[in-house]
């Protein structure tokens, strides 16, 4: 492969025009037809064209160090329940999502990865998501996850402080344990029939889904 | 088994179409001449734009920043007109890469790839037959879908894994990229809209066919067409959950696939890694499992790290031989790929 300074060499030559500055010299011989004859604008371009093959062919891969995995979080809300929550999302209202949120944690389930950054886009932008609500629902890996986005700093910091507050900073197990979380949370029947009351159009649904 | 029969997908011949057999001539000579005549054409514009080429490389490309848009476009219509629209496109391709940091590096390689096709069409009947189709693809010489599809098709179970829409010039195309259960081939499907017009919908990511595949001509062709699709229940595993390519395997079947098709622009892979977060405009990389990255190319790569949450999954995208494009995660927990339009849109 072609040394990145004769590479760059080569570039700057391009970039001026070859009337103006020569095809870098001491390049490999087999790189380039040679001949005294050659017209150099041909030279640069066979050079290139070589270059190119090689460097996407075999570029040299830069090494990483394994990224820190959040903890791993509990049951997932059936298929039919982050169906709806991407409907709701489609034309979000806080209300809607909130009761939907309120659902999922009151199950002792968690909201889907697929719906993490939606969820977390529309609360950075308001208040009117419940904090905790979306805490419990994203669960320790869906905070982390919120964590990890320096636009969502205040949020991050608002769902840990919420967890905090609601002295649920445990990782939740899933069931009837989690369930009991969300009771201390003031989950309760009476007000997931209050939240799903005011969801609308999805509110039967919500209703079939959750109870 | 049989869900839905879609007769009408993907390049099947039109029902006015003559009845004529395949590869039948009305009139052999006038099809010979008017061949010979195209080549002539193609042959007489691909000697201007050499000399096009070399005047670049003589004036410097600072002149072309300059110069810009209109300057390109002159020479792809130009190209358009000699019936070679596969260099146009690339031609007009061109533009785009005049911005940000690096850009000559990119413009010359461009210039040098297409440098490259015209003097591979100059030789071309020096070539091996493939490689010739190849060429001939790459400059755009016509292809009868009605003589791919009376090809011998490659049959098996196709499972459609990931899909990306792209714009250009008004035109908006699809690839649908497909992996064959048994052969473990990689198929592409590529459909197209004109302004107004809709994209085809019938394989989706996801979805599953029993199909022969009868694929174009030319050495390290993906690009297929499907003959009388059968659709069927997806499978629970998805190709490459099991046996994720590292990035340095990815590498390596890159290499072959541009020794047989130098202008290859992208290749299918699945690669088992893990998003790393980088800041501000850094690109994000992707860490496979040995411990090797290549950098991500994604508008919003954050959905992708919810997937993962810091753990390798079996992520399926393109590769063009220094980033990767994810377009959707083959994940276990669901039948059907993750695959969002914020993957999936890109010029």
């Amino acid at each position: 492969m072609i040394a990145l300074s004769d590479w760059s060499d080569l570039v700057t030559t391009a970039l001026l025009g070859t009337n103006r500055r020569q095809v870098p010299t001491g390049l490999p011989t087999d790189w380039a037809r040679t001949s005294d004859a050659l017209d150099s604008a041909i030279e640069v371009l066979e050079l290139a064209a070589r270059h190119r093959a090689w460097s996407r062919a075999g570029s040299r891969l830069a090494s990483a160090d394994p990224p820190v995995a959040g903890p791993s979080g509990g049951e997932l809300a059936p298929a039919s329940a982050q169906e709806l929550l991407s409907r709701m999302l489609d034309r979000p209202r806080p209300a809607t999502v909130n009761a939907w949120l309120a659902g999922c944690v009151g199950r002792g389930w968690l909201v889907a990865p697929g719906h993490w950054t939606p969820l977390a886009e529309l609360a950075a932008r308001t208040v009117a998501y419940d904090r905790t609500l979306l805490a419990l629902a994203l669960g320790p890996r869906g905070q982390w996850f919120v964590k990890q986005n320096p636009d969502w700093g205040r949020l991050a910091a608002q769902l840990e402080a919420a967890v905090a507050e609601s002295d649920l900073s445990k990782p939740a197990e899933p069931g009837p344990s989690m369930a009991s979380a969300a009771e201390r949370s003031a989950v309760d029947t009476q007000h997931l029939v209050d939240l799903f009351g005011h969801a609308g159009p999805f509110a039967a649904e919500l209703e079939a889904i959750f109870s | 088994m049989v869900e839905r029969d879609h007769r009408a997908a993907a390049g099947r011949p039109s029902r006015r179409a003559p009845a004529r057999r395949p590869r039948e001539l009305a009139d052999p000579a006038a099809a010979a001449k008017r061949a010979a005549e195209r080549a002539d054409r193609v042959s007489a514009g691909l000697e201007e734009l050499e000399r096009w080429l070399l005047d670049q490389m003589r004036g410097g490309l600072a002149a072309l920043e300059h110069a810009g848009y209109p300057h390109v476009d002159r020479v792809a219509a130009r190209m358009v007109d000699a019936q070679a629209p596969g260099v146009a496109s690339m031609l007009r391709a061109i533009p785009a890469e005049l911005a940000g940091s690096g850009w000559p590096e990119r413009v010359l390689e461009h210039l040098a790839a297409i440098y490259l096709l015209v003097q591979a069409h100059k030789r071309l009947a020096e070539l091996p037959p493939d490689l010739q189709a190849t060429v001939r693809s790459r400059i755009g010489y016509p292809i009868v879908k009605a003589d791919v599809l009376n090809a011998p098709g490659v049959p098996d179970r196709w499972l459609a894994v990931g899909m990306i829409d792209t714009v250009e010039f008004r035109l908006e195309s699809r690839r649908v990229w497909l992996h064959g259960l048994t052969t473990g081939r990689w198929a592409l499907w590529l459909n197209f809209a004109p302004p107004g017009g809709y994209l085809d919908t019938t394989v989706m990511p996801g979805d599953a066919l029993d199909a022969k595949l009868h694929f174009y001509p030319g050495s390290g062709q993906h690009r297929a067409l499907i003959g009388r699709p059968i659709m069927v229940e997806a499978p629970a595993d998805q190709p490459g959950a099991a046996t994720g390519e590292t990035i340095a395997d990815v590498q390596r079947r890159f290499a072959e696939l541009l020794a047989a098709d130098p202008w290859a622009a992208r290749m299918p892979a699945v690669i088992e890694s893990a998003p790393i977060v980088r800041s501000g405009a850094e690109r994000w990389l992707l860490r496979d499992r040995a411990g090797a990255a290549c950098e991500l190319l994604s508008g919003d790569p954050w959905p992708l790290l919810a997937h993962s949450g810091g753990e390798p999954i079996p992520i399926f995208g393109e590769w063009d031989g220094r980033t990767f494009r994810p377009l959707s995660v083959l994940s276990g927990d669901h039948r059907k790929p993750f695959t969002t339009a914020g993957y999936g849109r890109a010029a």
